[in-house]
């Protein structure tokens, strides 16, 4: 195709000559990419935190208040390293566990130390084989002075069903923001179609082809998309980590580490960004391409 | 070249533009459309530029019945015509070049033919001194006379100029419709719609008159003609230097146009 390198050139310049709606554009598709890629990430981790539960074998065993550390460790954990499919069977006592959790969370557990600890004392049980994993709870629940297993069972299914949630609310956020960003797009363009109707008009008149006259408002959206996915990518990095270090304060957790999925989301950032903004601007110039004459020029 | 059969066209709002109209225009012609305001004027040029589809009959243009292209091909029917607007239709932010230029660019030719074409016919119209200004800088008839070249600049085998001097002066209306016969006498064919009878009756040229949509007058192909204007007028000559004026004081005003028509002609041919 001749001439599309003058075309093209049309195009970019006019992102510039329409710099303010093209910093509005570029703003709003920021703000859609960045919501949409934090949706993603978000989704990511809940299937990765999802996963490392899934496969941890290991539960945790409550015993009875009244249980004592003595009695737990001579009498209870014996007979629970008896069970079938038990491979080991560690006793972690109240006082171990108000600790670790006044190292994790400061000083608001001074007051309940020694007799005044609520916790009861537990057992960390691994299995040999997962797939033996409810009856070998069940068991385990039947032993004398159990009060409760805390198998992670139970937050896996929850957390598997927040999965699913996230990946929903996820996927409606996409596709939510991604007809947002249509929209602003092609009106960025129509803009600009609107103050080059004279230049749509001449080009029809002269026997441009369709295709030559959409191609430089296709590659001004394009372009707009482009920047907006170049910033995008840049920010979500700062807006990730910065985001992901504060929940983790909070909730510790094992994180997906930007790095792993830096390319492609830099990737999927720019190829959408693209995408949406020819997309928007195929939407603004085709209702220009039915017109004739005057009526582009709106006479 | 242009063939109306029995054409009639009605708009959605029911108003009747054209009504069983026949015109022929033949390859190389001059034809002047003249009738009143809301006549159907513009709705014939719509219909040879198939900007608008007649709701009877058939138009056929070199050969080709239009009322059945597809709307795909329309570009290519286009190439072959170029028109002059009444209200010039340039791109302020553009040079004069660049808006001759823009008309060879969105149909894909090469940026070298592109420069060596446009300083070519900004000659023809005489604007090549005037080819970095922007179309404010021009006078009306200047600006005409860019929207002239633009027509020109892909070689169409038509030109169509609707009202091309509503917007000027007599003087350069006269210029423009003087150009325009020029370019006429290289074999383009030439429509021009009018509503000054004072200028049309100044040319011998075929005159088709449109009322209420219907064909009322139509003087017929004119074969010879006696008073079309002249390639270089007396006046013109009057400041050719003495040298060049004593070469061609025995040439007749006739023979000169033969020379300065074919020299346009060869660099025409040498361009392309």
């Amino acid at each position: 195709m001749r001439g599309i390198g003058y075309l093209i050139k049309e195009g970019v310049k006019s992102v510039w000559n329409n710099r303010m709606m093209s910093l509005a554009s570029i703003g709003v598709l920021v703000s859609c990419l960045v919501m949409t890629g934090l949706a993603v990430l978000l989704s990511l981790n809940v299937t990765s935190v999802v996963q490392s539960v899934g496969q941890d074998n290991q539960v945790t065993v409550f015993l009875n208040d009244d249980v004592n550390e003595l009695q737990a460790v001579m009498e209870i954990g014996p007979e629970l390293r008896k069970i079938d499919n038990v491979s080991a069977c560690e006793f972690y006592s109240k006082d171990e566990a108000i600790k670790e959790l006044e190292n994790e969370l400061g000083n608001l557990f001074e007051e309940l130390q020694g007799d005044n600890n609520p916790l009861p004392h537990a057992f960390h049980i691994t299995m040999e084989d997962l797939s033996k994993y409810d009856e070998t709870v069940k068991s385990i629940s039947q032993a004398q002075g159990v009060y409760k297993v805390s198998d992670r069972s139970d937050v896996a299914s929850k957390l598997t069903s927040l999965n699913e949630l996230t990946t929903q609310i996820g996927l409606w956020i996409v596709i939510v923001l991604a007809i947002i960003s249509l929209f602003i797009i092609s009106n960025s363009v129509r803009m600009t179609m609107y103050s080059r109707r004279f230049e749509i008009s001449i080009m029809k008149s002269v026997g441009a082809t369709d295709r030559f006259v959409r191609v430089p408002f296709v590659v001004e959206g394009q372009v707009l998309g482009l920047i907006a996915g170049l910033i995008s990518s840049g920010i979500i990095v700062f807006l990730y980590n910065g985001m992901i270090v504060a929940v983790q304060y909070i909730i510790p957790f094992s994180k997906v580490e930007y790095s792993t999925v830096a390319l492609p989301m830099t990737l999927a950032f720019i190829v959408l960004g693209i995408i949406i903004g020819a997309i928007g601007a195929g939407i603004s110039i085709g209702r220009y391409l039915k017109m004739e004459g005057g009526e582009i020029l709106g006479w | 070249m242009i063939q109306f059969k029995d054409v009639s066209k009605t708009y959605p709002n029911g108003t009747k533009a054209l009504s069983h109209v026949d015109i022929n225009i033949e390859k190389g012609e001059f034809v002047f459309i003249v009738g009143a305001s809301g006549a159907g004027k513009s709705t014939f040029l719509k219909l040879i530029m198939k900007e608008e589809q007649p709701t009877e009959g058939e138009i056929f243009v070199n050969n080709i019945n239009i009322t059945k292209m597809k709307r795909r091909k329309v570009p290519y029917l286009r190439r072959t015509m170029g028109i002059v607007f009444q209200d010039f239709r340039l791109i302020d932010k553009m040079t004069v070049f660049d808006n001759v230029a823009f008309a060879m660019r969105v149909i894909g030719a090469r940026p070298k033919a592109v420069k060596k074409r446009v300083l070519y016919i900004l000659g023809l119209v005489g604007l090549k001194d005037k080819a970095k200004c922007r179309p404010a800088e021009l006078s009306g008839g200047e600006q005409q006379r860019v929207s002239l070249a633009r027509a020109l600049v892909n070689n169409p085998s038509i030109i169509i100029a609707d009202e091309p001097t509503g917007n000027i002066d007599p003087e350069m209306s006269f210029e423009i419709i003087e150009l325009l016969n020029e370019i006429n006498k290289q074999g383009t064919t030439i429509i021009v719609v009018t509503h000054e009878h004072e200028l049309v009756h100044k040319f011998k040229n075929r005159v088709i008159e449109i009322n209420g949509g219907m064909v009322t007058a139509d003087s017929g192909m004119v074969t010879e003609k006696t008073n079309v204007p002249i390639a270089i007028s007396q006046e013109d000559l009057a400041v050719i230097p003495e040298e060049i004026a004593e070469e061609i004081s025995d040439v007749s005003v006739d023979e000169l146009n033969e020379e300065v028509l074919k020299a346009i002609t060869e660099g025409e041919a040498d361009d392309e």
